[in-house]
């Protein structure tokens, strides 16, 4: 064991080798750029191949194809580029292929700017291009839970034949802490794929990797299929991290960087006794509805707190159903919430009635 | 400690090796001499945690900042500001210089080589060896090469800032020492300081002896929920 300090975008390269992710297709772009950086020099090391493709629409498809081989594969970018995948991405989900495609946020819309923002959560939970179809979404807050995130995200991807986004900020990605690494890294073990195209190798029937169902009927079907593994995913897979959320009042609920300055709100108010607890979810989708729900049985209110103008807090209000009030604050176009200003919204609300 | 450093000190080092805060640490230690001081912000690389964040709170303590302004403080763009060169020339002015990360961020710095030739100036190559690339010997003068090699500029000295943020302890800071220690020995420059936070300084100090400088660090670049 080691411990080092990593920046947020090498610990995902890191995180990404140590799971068995020996390919990657990419496009630089701010504030992710150090992924690519890393990977460039770290995965030659291990016998992978990196390699800076002519656009993020060339990126994605170089996935769909290591993905379609069987390979761990993955790629990385923010905001815009993100976008530019979009095509690409839903051909990966209607083709049933797993990959793993990191967002490091930025803000926009548009061209916007370098710093960091929440403001795809949209566009990752609800698909982001189009169809009926969904992507796996993780959320992490710090640069270890990136490290132990990213052997999830590619096991998930291959659980469900599926792709699974890892989304993320600028200040996650830049940031600097100490990580925890095994000194050997184990040879990938991947799962069997034997619905991969390499190759007949005897069997009566080709694979093929396809997402074009040219006859309704067969694509209705496909789509049963597919909203099935969703409702499974689902049903297995929402993640959240409860911190002091017993016994309390009024519970913040932000994810990543966001959900770090709330740990701040939150250790404020428990240091004046008064009952305020955070929930973090890691998975964004699913959203984690479950305990969402749960809560909103024996607290007074909610409070979400979010770096765009108000996106999560339409599951926060799905999930509470009209049982508890929810409240949104957020900062946007690159700026960050400040952990004196989230007190004091919290401490209006709580003072002055939620209703 | 600061008896040791030139009129211009130019900090090189790999990305996140804590040039940033090493830089300005040492700028305020010369202001605090009474020496007329300019913090050249020469980061091209990472638009995130880099001097020119903390700029006014640095003017306000009597530094003078270099650093692309306005709009532009906030863009990844290789721009840098016309003034370095006012720095470099002014010989009553003493100059620390923030280089971006890596040989990439090098490069920025090599357009001034030939303004720098025949001035009191040391470039100096910072290492945290608790980072991923520059752990051991090897990995540390590879990365140190590309530096020189980008810039055009040999190194003169080297200095440790081991470090694992807010984990860091004395070994932490002493293993560093030794594996800097080694590099040192084995490429022919001097060990110029050991850079340490704050309240581990005195620690260190004691811990390495009297003939090894130590540069106590104030933390500038903080992470938004820090207090």
């Amino acid at each position: 064991m080691a411990k080092i300090l990593m920046k947020g975008n090498e610990a995902i390269g890191e995180g990404a080798v140590r799971a068995g992710c020996r390919y990657f297709f990419g496009y630089p772009i701010t504030p992710q750029s150090e992924l690519p950086h890393y990977l460039a020099k770290r995965l030659p090391e291990v016998g992978g191949l990196y390699l800076q493709a002519e656009s993020e629409v060339a990126s994605i498809n170089m996935v769909f194809g290591a993905a379609g081989a069987g390979a761990r594969v993955m790629t990385s970018s923010s905001g815009p580029g993100i976008s530019l995948m979009q095509e690409g991405i839903s051909y990966l989900a209607g083709a049933e292929l797993p990959c793993v495609i990191v967002n490091m946020i930025r803000g926009g819309p548009g061209l916007g700017n370098i710093a960091p923002a929440q403001s795809d959560y949209f566009q990752a939970t609800r698909g982001g291009g189009h169809g009926d179809y969904r992507v796996l979404v993780l959320a992490p807050s710090s640069v270890q839970e990136i490290i132990d995130l990213m052997q999830d995200a590619f096991d998930l991807a291959d659980k469900y034949r599926n792709p699974v986004m890892l989304a993320g900020d600028g200040v996650l990605g830049q940031m600097m802490e100490p990580v925890i690494l095994d000194d050997e890294i184990k040879p990938p073990s991947l799962p069997e794929k034997s619905w991969a195209a390499t190759g007949r190798m005897g069997r009566d029937r080709k694979n093929l990797i396809n997402s074009l169902y040219i006859v309704p009927e067969n694509c209705e079907i496909h789509n049963l299929e597919l909203g099935r593994k969703y409702a499974a995913m689902e049903e297995s897979e929402q993640r959240w991290e409860d911190y002091h959320t017993e016994g309390a009042e009024m519970v913040l609920v932000a994810f990543g960087t966001a959900a770090r300055v709330c740990k701040a709100v939150v250790d404020m108010f428990r240091e004046e006794g008064r009952p305020v607890g955070l929930l973090r979810p890691i998975t964004l989708w699913p959203f984690p509805w479950k305990r969402v729900s749960a809560l909103a049985d024996s607290v007074r209110c909610f409070l979400t707190v979010e770096m765009n103008m108000g996106q999560m807090v339409e599951d926060i209000r799905l999930a509470v159903n009209g049982k508890r009030p929810v409240r949104f604050y957020g900062r946007v176009g690159g700026m960050l919430p400040v952990a004196r200003d989230v007190y004091r919204e919290a401490l209006k609300i709580l003072d002055g009635g939620a209703d | 400690m600061f008896d040791r450093l030139k009129r211009i000190t130019i900090y090189v080092g790999n990305l996140g090796s804590g040039k940033t805060e090493v830089a300005v640490n040492t700028a305020l230690g010369l202001l605090k001499l009474g020496k007329e001081t300019a913090l050249v912000d020469l980061d091209i690389i990472n638009p995130y945690f880099r001097a020119r964040l903390v700029r006014k709170q640095l003017e306000d303590m009597g530094l003078k900042v270099v650093s692309p302004a306005g709009r532009l403080s906030f863009a990844d763009l290789p721009a840098v500001s016309p003034a370095v060169k006012g720095v470099v020339e002014n010989v009553e002015m003493t100059g620390v210089f923030d280089v971006g990360g890596d040989d990439v961020g090098a490069v920025a710095l090599g357009q001034y080589r030939e303004l720098l030739e025949g001035r009191d100036f040391q470039m100096i190559f910072v290492i945290n060896t608790c980072r991923p690339f520059t752990r051991d010997p090897e990995g540390i003068i590879r990365y140190l090469d590309g530096i020189q090699e980008a810039s055009g500029i040999r190194a003169h000295g080297l200095v440790n800032n081991a470090n694992l943020g807010g984990e860091t302890d004395l070994d932490t800071v002493l293993n560093g020492f030794s594996v800097v220690s080694r590099v040192a020995a084995r490429i022919g420059l001097p060990l110029v300081f050991t850079a340490v936070k704050r309240d581990l300084a005195e620690e260190v100090r004691l811990a390495l002896g009297g003939e090894a400088g130590v540069l106590p660090l104030d933390k500038f670049m903080k992470a938004p929920w820090d207090p």
